[in-house]
């Protein structure tokens, strides 16, 4: 059924987009693993061309092209993604809100509204989901990490197997592997901390094994990040961080209950997260309208391994499968993914409408 | 119903000489009808089974299909060119011959970059720092796609490589490679090194058995016959 009437009231304009895209940008910002799952080709003068995996990045390229300040959209449609085994076609429709600042404001007018899209769907028992990498983020610096060992915990975040590979590491102390030895007229510079001159020698190696000139890293980046890991191999973390990190990114409550939780947690690991849990509770709390067969759960270790996703992120689920039904957050880095100039807010959700070759089926 | 079994080998090479020489100790004399250019053979005295000689990627794809039987090839090219190959792989006998290692590796000038950990970290600040994702070079789009996944790497970009890969990033068409390699002299003489953790397939020539080739209980035990008889040469059990 269309949403149309529900994203109609709160202002979106639906748009009919191309099926057909140039497969850089999906490729850019997503990285290899859409690219696996989607569908490429090549146009006429051998450009690359895919189907739409999703909506979230046309409605951000249109977005750009019409110069627009800010827009309301909404778009219901099919997606074309690979899977081993299933639908390839995928309907789904959605709204996405780009270019207004009021970010805890349209956060909740969006949660609320991929409820009522759920609903609508014929829903009526779900689950959601609900996290935030900003918490995360004054947990980390709260921690007083370094800053390498921060940006890997980061990037980990909503990535349950590699947060956990890296948490045991951090664990067992294994933090500091041996290093493979350099070249001595590498070893020298490296060791009195000299950037400048481990970048020259870098420099003169490059030249002589014949790289071409600024093909990729160049010498000055990569003599500070060595001297940077150097300094993180010199520097220990400790089983006890580890413990508050783990404590941490298992902690799962009801939104209302936040407060109280991060005042436990304060008691018990001595992390103080109360002024940026404060600001995440005052927005908890605008989600909350109370709805009969909906439980809402904030997950602390809850997060979308994408580097655009900025904030708050959620998905609903069916509550007695499990099966996802929506799913949306905070990307606040995409647009500027994508070629804006400045950094733009945005923020949607993608409600599934099951695939074509179920429909297919049903109609047997 | 047929009741021969197909089985593919390669048609060139030293992966083609092992083969027949391998299944000649096992027994098994692989003879070509109307000389050396037929992509047809036989196996004397062993009517049940034809031979297709084929390239060891075709063999990969026409196992994966079902189009053939059995078939002597690397596990390098069934892990590649066969879509969910643990699906499509009824058994796998390693060889003993065709030893490479599908590699992930960098320029030695990355000092900074030892593990698999150290390029996650130059995948997530590369489309900052240099405008576009870090790229890899490779033939294995399967193969790296899995193994980058399994390391919860996603930005990157693969650049698809069909020959002199490990020239790749010193010409600027890539930043690392993911290749086969078996002493590792092709990488060194490019300055390029392994990562610490980068090994992603110890591959061989393995007798693979085809899950959705026709089988009938005669077929089958043809296959069974010819894998214990290549098994008691290796000396080594099968696997899968």
């Amino acid at each position: 059924m269309s949403l149309r009437p529900l994203f109609e009231a709160a202002g979106g304009r639906l748009l009919e987009l191309p099926v057909l895209y140039a497969a850089d940008p999906f490729l850019e910002t997503a990285g290899e693993d859409i690219r696996r799952r989607m569908f490429v080709t090549e146009g006429p003068s051998g450009e690359r061309l895919a189907l739409r995996p999703d909506f979230t990045i046309p409605v951000c390229l249109h977005h750009l092209a019409s110069g627009a300040p800010s827009g309301r959209y909404f778009y219901e449609g099919l997606v074309f993604r690979r899977h081993d085994r299933g639908a390839t076609e995928r309907a789904e429709t959605g709204f996405e809100v780009i270019g207004e600042g009021e970010r805890s404001a349209v956060d909740a007018e969006l949660v609320a509204m991929a409820v009522e899209g759920v609903r609508r769907t014929g829903l009526a028992e779900m689950r959601m989901r609900i996290g935030d990498i900003g918490l995360f983020t004054a947990l980390l610096a709260a921690l007083d990490l370094p800053p390498a060992w921060r940006q890997r915990l980061r990037r980990a975040f909503g990535a349950e197997a590699k947060m956990q590979a890296l948490l045991s590491r951090l664990a067992a102390g294994e933090a500091n592997g041996a290093r493979p030895a350099l070249p001595p007229e590498l070893a020298e510079a490296a060791a009195a901390h000299d950037a400048a001159a481990l970048a020259e020698k870098l420099a003169e190696r490059f030249e002589a094994e014949g790289y071409q000139p600024y093909a990729g890293r160049g010498p000055e980046e990569i003599a500070a990040r060595f001297l940077e890991q150097q300094a993180l191999y010199e520097a220990s973390v400790g089983p006890e961080k580890v413990r508050v990190l783990e404590a941490f990114l298992a902690m799962e409550t009801a939104p209302q209950a936040l407060g109280e939780r991060l005042e436990e947690f304060r008691r018990a690991h001595g992390v103080d997260l109360s002024q940026a849990g404060a600001r995440l509770a005052r927005r908890l709390a605008k989600l909350q309208r109370r709805r009969e067969g909906l439980d809402i759960v904030f997950s602390a270790g809850f997060g979308r391994p994408l580097d655009y996703y900025t904030g708050l992120v959620f998905d609903i689920r069916e509550r007695a499968s499990g099966r996802v039904a929506a799913g949306g957050g905070r990307y606040d880095r995409l647009l500027e993914m994508l070629g804006a100039e400045a950094p733009i807010p945005a923020a949607g959700f993608t409600i599934e409408l099951g695939s074509s070759g179920q429909s297919a089926e049903a109609a047997r | 119903m047929s009741e021969t079994i197909t089985l593919a080998i390669p048609s060139k090479g030293r992966l083609m000489e092992e083969t027949e020489r391998l299944l000649g100790q096992a027994g098994y004399e692989v003879t070509r009808q109307g000389g050396a250019r037929k992509y047809r053979g036989q196996v004397s005295g062993r009517p049940e089974i034809d031979i297709a000689f084929l390239s060891a990627s075709e063999i990969a794809r026409e196992l994966g299909q079902g189009r053939v039987h059995l078939g002597v090839t690397g596990l390098d090219l069934v892990q590649e060119t066969i879509p969910a190959w643990r699906e499509r792989v009824a058994a796998l006998l390693p060889l003993g011959f065709g030893h490479a290692d599908v590699v992930i590796a960098v320029p030695e000038l990355w000092i900074d970059v030892a593990a698999m950990e150290d390029l996650d970290d130059v995948a997530a600040g590369f489309l900052a720092r240099h405008g576009r994702r870090l790229r890899i070079a490779t033939k294995y789009w399967n193969i790296t796609q899995h193994f980058l996944e399994s390391h919860g790497m996603a930005l990157y970009r693969i650049v698809e490589s069909l020959g002199a890969t490990e020239g790749a990033p010193a010409a600027g068409l890539a930043d690392v490679i993911v290749d086969i390699t078996s002493t590792g002299s092709t990488l060194k003489a490019n300055h390029l090194k392994v990562l610490a953790d980068g090994v992603i397939l110890r591959s061989e020539a393995h007798l693979t058995t085809s899950a959705d080739a026709p089988w009938s209980a005669a077929q089958k035990k043809a296959a069974a016959e010819l894998s214990a008889a290549l098994q008691e040469v290796v000396g080594r059990p099968a696997e899968g």
